[in-house]
């Protein structure tokens, strides 16, 4: 057996001598790969659904002609276009009235040919894809759908392919028809050839060109939400590391004689180098196998909210399954393997460096005293120089997260110099005579080094915990505020077709128990290149008593009935950077000779909306957009009058009662959607204070050993072993305390970031920022009780083995 | 004269690798009051074994240890650790010092503890330690013998009435070895204090009143 491989087994049999660390190191990577793997599955499941999204919807490039008012398209429009030279390809999308998961495409194979995307990207990579073409009576879908329809009579023969969502199936154009009983309805034309000149006809069949931005919109809009799991993800990862380095430390520290021993017996640094990190090397992957297993299950379990939450957000479809290849696997591996090798780095330079320095004090002492002492100060100057330059100008995400790292890393550096700072101070401010008391704070500062990194996890999980539910919390209430203001009318009526539009802006008004009828219209347009929402209203008097506004300019109102002023949304007001007082042009895309320019008089919070919006006064916009008629109404009616009107409007005006809403569904779904938003942001706070409490245990655990060797000094003078026990319980407790209340103004300045400049680049929005301490208080209490429970176990064991293990340190001296 | 440690039919066995060890067999001795008596012995013979045992730190398969009437192994741990505290001194071979305490802070802590501690008694014997120079030290930067002589300081300063030593000269040079006799004498005169210390030293063993040797797991006078 070479040398190389006697060395490789003493540090395995290491392991096996001590079993609890080598659980500790299994637990700690697993538990990092955990977390970190499971949101890479989340994340890369939603990327793949996005991606396969626009397969079935559109191709990348390819630009889509919508109906103006989003309604479907008569079929005679597409005879229409295709006469004026307009190369399009129909497509109807819908969902099966038998099975409301099963969404219908159905295309028309022969103008669809035309579109290289699509064409390229299904049918050429489609098996039996001639089959469409000759029999029309088939129906692509995956297995799993084919399995969700096989109960249903579509009398449609399914072939199977892997290039479709889960619940898509794929038919031609008239069988759509049947299946979703739109005869002669379409829902949206795609381009395949170059735009024509004259574009009139598209405002005679009211329709309009749309760039095929779902998938880059969805991408976008999904970017922070995917950014948000991200950064959890790798906090809980760091976070877990933290109970690897502890064990990892302590078996170094354990082995540290013995590698000098085999230095000195002439084996060399190099071969007891290597050895160690194949030993790290073969650990992390195992345990890492171990953890991606885990992350699979969790993510597995997480779907389903993630998906409802995407859905409910941003309108993406999200395949309810778990799928990931084995290079996603390899690629998950490196994580814990490089996380591990990294935080051993420190362990590894020290064996590495022994063959210079036969004494380790002497490197620590003189060596690296300096470094040491000055590299926290130094790490904490360069993080506050970037601190300032990134808050300039501080709109991209990316440097939001930059911010939040500084803060986390900046906080992780300054809790042990509070600790000793605070214990220094108490230790020598002063100055005990009862040696109890003069041992148990100086012992106290000896101890922060040792957990200092637990306590960290500790810290770092409650200030995250603490920042979010207060952002959370502030948001739901100013959310809740915004909804009863923005939310200005009882009901909400939708007219499926023009005329019924102009009937009910007439004569609603005139029914009992009609109070006023507020039109809402809505186009889009552009400022500044950027696509923007211009919405008209009518401003009276309800909207000057309610519309939320953020900031405004003198005689706001006047100014917006005299159609001098418009309202923009916080949106266009961090997007464009346009301010009150701001003279900005408006373009009207059917005529550009009829761009307008206006001033901002007024900026209002909308709060869910990722697009940039303008509102006008309904006369200025019926001036500009003549050819677009109001189809939404907000209609003021008698309170508790409701269910007439309803009644009445449904009979009279033959409006369908799904095209009746009344305020308390709109804000019932609307705080539902809020909750689903959050729910897996919770949960992984949550996850991130168990994992804490889970560090500190395994540290304390480990910990044990030296600490009874520590305190066998006091029990050799006379001091019972319950009487130590419960110095050291209070010793715990102290520092957990202090950490837990460093935590606190970490966690409010965390969530000073997240309202004044995350939520800004992420979503457009700033939220007010108000102080809960009920929900510090809630999260101070339910940590400090799992770290009690984290601290009772390891204090019991020592307890219960403290007197063999005290009279073993005495025993060595025989 | 009552004596101050009767040791009466002491047996203890180690288990070691799953083979029981025995280290003493019916051992019977007295100490009286203000004597300072040798324990010699080869290494392995029991010397620490039975310093521990004394000092209630270890507990006796069967057999009776008192001192001072107090049947040490007959009481519970919180009664123990009360007589030790404020009756026995004990000097470790591995000095046993408190890492978190600085030098002066170790000198006092038992003495304060119990509530005997004396300025000017402390200022004396860190003078003849020569221990001026460290006070504010911490255990892990200073030798071995510069610990010894610390650990010897602590339980010189409690004046206790019993003062176990197990080998408190071992890594001293003649020079401190006759500065440790000196400050051990101060204690067994001005304080009567009983000393027993095991020792390999043969300078040592000769300046106190009594040796008793540990051989073949019984102990006599010699």
């Amino acid at each position: 057996m070479k040398i190389f491989d006697v060395l490789l087994m003493y540090n395995f049999q290491h392991w096996f001598r001590k079993p609890l660390q080598l659980i500790f190191l299994f637990l700690g990577i697993s538990l990092a790969t955990t977390l970190w793997s499971s949101i890479q599955l989340l994340n890369s499941e939603a990327k793949k659904s996005y991606e396969n999204a626009v397969t079935i919807i559109s191709s990348n490039q390819s630009q889509l002609i919508v109906s103006v008012n989003n309604d479907l398209i008569p079929f005679e429009n597409f005879a229409k276009l295709r006469r004026n030279k307009w190369l399009v390809t129909p497509i109807i999308e819908g969902k099966l009235s038998d099975n409301k998961k099963i969404k219908i495409i159905g295309v028309d194979p022969f103008t669809l040919s035309q579109s290289n995307s699509f064409y390229n990207s299904f049918f050429k990579t489609t098996a039996n894809n001639r089959e469409f073409l000759i029999n029309r009576k088939v129906a692509f879908a995956s297995s799993t759908t084919i399995k969700n329809v096989s109960d249903l009579d579509l009398n449609l023969e399914l072939i199977e392919t892997d290039n479709l969502l889960k619940d898509y199936l794929l038919v031609d154009i008239s069988i759509a028809e049947e299946l979703l009983n739109r005869k002669g309805k379409i829902s949206r034309f795609e381009l395949t050839g170059a735009i024509p000149r004259d574009t009139k006809i598209l405002d005679e069949l009211g329709l309009e060109i749309k760039n095929s931005e779902i998938n880059s919109d969805l991408k976008q809009l999904t970017k922070s939400f995917h950014l948000n799991l991200t950064a959890f993800g790798f906090l809980g990862f760091i976070v877990g590391l933290f109970i690897v380095y502890s064990t990892l430390n302590l078996s170094f520290e354990q082995r540290k004689s013995s590698f000098n021993s085999l230095r000195l017996m002439g084996i060399s640094v190099r071969t007891i180098f290597l050895s160690s990190l194949i030993e790290i090397f073969f650990l992390s992957s195992i345990s890492g196998l171990l953890g991606i297993c885990f992350g699979h299950v969790l993510a597995s379990s997480l779907l389903p909210d993630v998906a409802s939450t995407l859905n409910n957000i941003y309108g993406a479809d999200i395949n309810n399954q778990l799928s990931f290849s084995i290079k996603e696997i390899f690629i998950a591996l490196l994580m814990p393997i490089i996380g591990t090798i990294l935080i051993s780095t420190g362990f590894l330079f020290k064996i590495y460096l022994s063959e210079r320095n036969t004494n380790y004090k002497h490197i620590s002492n003189t060596k690296f005293y300096y470094l040491k002492k000055f590299t926290p100060i130094l790490v904490l100057i360069i993080l506050l120089v970037i601190t300032v330059i990134i808050l300039i100008n501080p709109t991209e995400l990316f440097l939001s997260f930059v911010l939040i790292a500084i803060l986390i890393i900046s906080s992780s550096i300054l809790l042990p110099i509070f600790l000793e700072s605070v214990l220094f101070y108490v230790n020598y401010r002063f100055e005990f005579e009862n040696p109890i008391l003069k041992w148990f704070f100086s012992d106290t500062l000896k101890q922060v080094k040792r957990i200092s990194l637990s306590l960290n996890a500790l810290m770092l999980s409650i200030a995250v915990t603490i920042g979010v539910d207060n952002m959370v919390k502030s948001f739901e209430e100013t959310f809740s505020i915004w909804l009863d203001k923005r939310l200005i009318t009882e009901m909400y009526v939708r007219a499926d077709s023009d005329d019924l539009a102009i009937k009910i802006s007439k004569e609603i008004i005139k029914e009992k128990n009609v109070i006023n009828v507020y039109p809402i219209i809505e186009t889009k347009s552009f400022i500044k290149d950027t696509k923007v929402s211009v919405v008209g209203f009518k401003p009276q008097k309800l909207y000057f008593d309610n519309w939320p506004i953020i900031s405004k300019s003198k005689d706001i109102w006047e100014k917006i009935q005299n159609s001098n002023g418009i309202l923009i949304n916080e949106q266009l007001h961090y997007k464009l950077n346009v301010d009150i007082g701001d003279n900005i042009q408006i373009a009207n895309p059917s005529n550009s000779l009829n761009n307008f320019n206006s001033t901002v008089v007024g900026i209002y919070p909308d709060y869910g909306n990722s697009i940039p919006q303008i509102m006008i006064n309904l006369n200025k916009f019926e001036y500009y957009y003549s050819n677009i008629l109001p189809r939404n109404f907000a209609i003021d009616i008698v309170k508790g009058t409701y269910g007439d009107v309803s009644e009445l409007i449904q009979n009279k005006y033959e409006i369908p009662n799904k095209n009746i809403i009344n305020q308390a569904t709109i804000k019932e779904f609307s705080k539902n959607v809020f909750n689903k938003t959050f729910t897996v942001t919770r949960s992984l706070s949550d996850a991130m204070i168990i994992i804490a409490t889970l560090t500190l245990l395994t540290s304390l655990i480990s910990l044990s050993e030296i600490r009874i060797i520590n305190l066998s000094p006091l029990w050799a003078l006379g001091i019972t072993r319950i009487t130590l026990l419960k110095i050291e319980f209070a010793q715990f407790l102290l520092l957990i305390f202090i950490a837990l209340v460093f935590a606190i103004p970490v966690g409010l300045i965390l969530c000073f970031l997240l309202t004044n400049y995350l939520n800004v680049s992420a979503f457009g929005w700033k939220l007010p920022y108000d102080f809960y301490p009920n929900i510090w208080g809630k999260t101070f209490l339910i940590s400090l009780l799992c770290s009690l429970l984290a601290i009772m176990l390891p204090t019991y064991l020592m307890f219960k083995n403290s007197a063999s293990l005290m009279i073993k340190r005495y025993k060595n001296e025989c | 004269m009552i004596p101050l440690l009767v040791v009466k039919n002491l047996n203890k066995d180690f288990e070691s690798s799953g083979e029981s060890f025995e280290v003493f067999k019916s051992l019977n001795f007295e100490i009286y009051p203000k004597t300072s008596t040798a324990l010699l012995g080869e290494s392995g013979s029991g010397k620490t074994t039975l310093i521990h045992l004394i000092a209630g730190l270890e507990s006796p398969d069967t057999g009776l240890i008192k001192i001072n009437n107090f049947e040490i192994w007959k009481y519970s741990e919180q009664k123990r650790a009360d007589f030790r505290l404020h009756n026995i001194a004990v000097i470790f071979q591995q000095y046993n010092l408190i890492p978190s305490l600085n030098i002066l802070n170790n000198i006092k802590f038992h003495s304060k503890l119990i509530k005997k501690f004396d300025q000017n008694f402390q200022d004396e014997i860190i003078e003849l330690l020569g221990l001026q120079g460290l006070l504010k030290k911490y255990p892990e930067e200073i030798s071995g013998g510069q610990q010894q002589r610390v650990a010897i300081a602590r339980a010189i300063l409690t004046k206790p009435k019993i003062l176990l030593a197990d080998e408190p000269t071992g890594n001293l040079d003649e020079e401190n070895s006759l500065v440790v006799s000196r400050a051990l004498e101060i204690l067994l005169t001005r304080y009567n204090s009983t000393i027993i210390i095991a020792t390999h030293s043969e300078n040592l063993a000769n300046r106190l009143n009594k040796k008793l040797l540990i051989k073949n797991k019984k102990i006599r006078a010699i």
